[in-house]
């Protein structure tokens, strides 16, 4: 009996170690990624001219990205986190320096001035006085903006005239607008900061009771996630927060439908102070595929690459070359030109950086997200 | 029991092991800790984590899943019984066949009929948009609401129901009825001596059945409640999306010391664990 347990014991270790450790062959790029934010034909390009195969998995929040990494049950080699989170890993020594050297495609001018303001807000709401662009190379990035239905009456006329107060004012709506907010304690919180021209990186208690106040007024009608673009396009809600790349990949599909441009019932209203947002590939500490790694980041550089991965994806390339060999498209091919149209209006190209809107999250201290995430509730539960 | 054929369970034991025991001994240790996501190194020892309970959001939360568990375990516990008793009186040769077309539901994702559900309780839908082209002009508007969470609980976890009761229902020995009915006893006093009795086994299986998932759920509150409906699952969700697993544990482990209690009370009614499907 007691050989019988022993055998099961190997066993399960076996297992347990065969599961956790994965495929770690040599030639496997271990890759952490959002959903649905990758070119998988691009992939492919890669893994046939390094003759090597591409794991991708999937997680969706910055948060679990930091939790994966940092619980290290599996050594990913390359992740894709936003701004902020960037941040928090190099700060806690995961990331691993980048030896740009090694790719020979990125250049710093190629970054559109959206980036480079962002990359710059990024190293001055920092204490710690870290050059954070040494760790990552720009994947996409983007704003967040007020979806709403073209079809409600008076809707895009108050949006225009009140901006951020019509959002958050029912009075100044047309009667029975049906509002939405994304559910994602970070993101409410930050759109109440917006509203207020109140900074996202300072932790206070008069912040959490001013959001609880002007979440608690709205009343929405409901709290959702990517099912929002879906119900604006439908007429089963009027406005909501969403990421612009959510509006984008609506209005494609239903481009794609055959619907065309002026019959479209949804747009986009960007206010001047928004959330920003930059996901980059960086290099975990750990990585066991270096070398691998850096061939990717440098594949995924290239122009032509960078804009058949931003095709599948509604949010913006980082990169000059690439923008601009999308909006200076003149063939017939008629989703090219809505492409065009659509990237050159939602994403519009300035030389000056301060005309570009929008402010990155900053992460916060546990105990804060604990009374952000009771305060929210608090609101859905109408308890104070 | 042949002791060869106890090994055959071993993998599954292992399985539970390693699933289900070790992760349910970490989150113990998690909930007396502060750390960063599962990670160990930087922890400290604390009590603070156990003030969330006194939270206001939380009892609200809590107070929602028994409401909601409660109230769809009994309206289930009605609407399955009429199900099962009208099948278990029925001359039909082949229940099974209905029976089956009873869990034909369950065999598409439930994620994608509560998505559906949730389509439909919307003013504009597919069955409202092909009613005004032939000129009916009618629609609902009830996702977000209460109602529309309750529809969907009992909508899901009906068939969880119907079975341990019309099981029940089938194992009552015929001749019980006849005898009943010689000695002079009317058919409805038969049904409540003699059939609703021997019946309640099959519906306390069904309604520990229906409760606990309510109770812990947070997929159909969050779909069909618009997420302005917050249960204590939901909550959960959020701590452990926003990487504070000490709090999720502390109230995973809440809601887990309910559902053994739960698990204990059909024991008790149930010894041979026969009505158990």
């Amino acid at each position: 009996m007691v050989k019988c347990k022993i055998i099961f014991l190997t066993f399960t270790i076996f297992l347990c170690c065969s599961v956790l450790s994965g495929c770690n062959g040599s030639n496997t790029l271990l890759l952490l990624n959002w959903g649905e934010y990758i070119n998988d034909e691009v992939v492919e390009e890669f893994e046939e001219k390094y003759n090597c195969v591409v794991n991708i998995s999937i997680a969706d929040s910055n948060e679990l990205f930091y939790s994966k990494i940092k619980s290290g049950t599996t050594v990913y080699d390359l992740v894709v986190p936003s701004d902020y989170m960037v941040q928090k890993m190099v700060e806690n020594d995961l990331l691993e320096s980048l030896d740009f050297s090694k790719l020979p495609h990125y250049d710093r001018n190629n970054l559109l001035p959206g980036v480079q303001r962002i990359m710059r807000l990024m190293n001055e709401n920092s204490p710690k006085n870290i050059d954070y662009s040494s760790y990552f190379v720009p994947y996409f990035w983007g704003t967040w903006g007020i979806m709403y239905n073209k079809n409600k009456e008076g809707l895009e006329e108050s949006l225009n005239a009140y901006g951020w107060d019509a959002y958050f004012d029912r009075s100044k709506l047309p009667k029975g607008t049906k509002v939405g907010m994304y559910n994602s304690i970070m993101h409410s919180y930050a759109a109440v900061m917006c509203r207020n021209h109140l900074p996202f990186n300072e932790e206070k208690d008069e912040y959490i009771s001013l959001c609880y106040d002007q979440l608690k007024a709205m009343q929405f009608d409901e709290w959702g996630t990517d099912t929002m673009k879906k119900s604006i396009a439908a007429g089963n809600l009027d406005l909501a927060f969403v990421w612009t790349g959510d509006c984008l990949d609506m209005l494609y599909s239903t481009l794609e439908d055959g619907t065309s441009y002026e019959d479209i019932s949804f747009d986009i209203y960007i206010p001047h102070d928004t959330i920003a947002f930059m996901d980059n590939l960086v290099m975990t500490k750990a990585a066991r595929h270096k070398e691998l790694a850096y061939q990717f980041i440098d594949f995924m550089l290239e122009t032509e690459h960078a804009k058949e991965n931003a095709s599948v994806v509604g949010y913006c390339t980082p990169y000059k070359s690439s923008y601009q060999s999308i909006v200076e498209y003149e063939g017939e091919e008629v989703w090219d030109n809505d492409w065009a149209y659509a990237v050159s209006k939602y994403y519009p190209y300035y030389e000056d950086e301060s005309l570009y809107q929008g402010t990155p999250l900053s992460f916060f201290s546990k105990d804060y997200m604990t009374e952000i995430t009771n305060m929210i509730n608090n609101v859905k539960t109408g308890s104070n | 029991m042949n002791d060869s054929y106890k090994k055959l369970a071993k993998p599954y034991e292992i399985w539970l092991y390693i699933l289900a025991l070790f992760p349910s001994l970490i989150m113990l240790v998690l909930v007396f800790l502060d750390t960063e996501g599962i990670n160990f190194t930087d922890a400290s020892f604390t009590f603070g984590n156990f003030s969330q309970l006194t939270e206001s959001s939380t009892i609200i939360a809590f107070g929602n899943s028994l409401k909601f568990a409660l109230l769809s375990t009994v309206l289930s516990a009605i609407l399955g019984y009429f199900v099962a008793y009208r099948l278990f009186r029925s001359k039909f040769k082949n229940k099974f066949l209905i029976l089956t077309i009873l869990i034909l539901p369950m065999w598409s994702n439930i994620l994608l009929r509560i998505e559906a559900l949730g389509n439909v309780m919307q003013p504009n839908n597919i069955i409202t948009d092909l009613l005004s082209k032939i000129g009916i002009h009618v629609a609902i508007d009830i996702k977000g609401s209460s109602l529309a969470v309750l529809i969907g609980l009992v909508f899901t976890y009906l068939p969880f129901m119907i079975l341990p009761i019309y099981t029940a229902l089938e194992k009552i020995e015929p001749s019980l009825e006849e005898a009943s009915l010689d000695l002079g006893a009317t058919q409805l006093k038969t049904f409540w001596k003699v059939i609703f009795p021997l019946s309640t086994k099959g519906i306390v299986t069904g309604s520990i059945m229906v409760f606990l998932p309510c109770l812990s759920g947070f997929a159909i509150p969050e779909i069909l409640g618009s997420g302005n409906i917050v249960l204590i699952g939901n909550v959960i969700d959020q701590f452990f999306r926003n990487m504070n697993y000490n709090i999720g544990a502390l109230l995973a482990l809440f809601i887990m010391i309910l559902i053994l209690g739960a698990i204990f009370l059909v024991q008790k009614v149930d010894k041979e664990g026969e009505t158990l499907l």
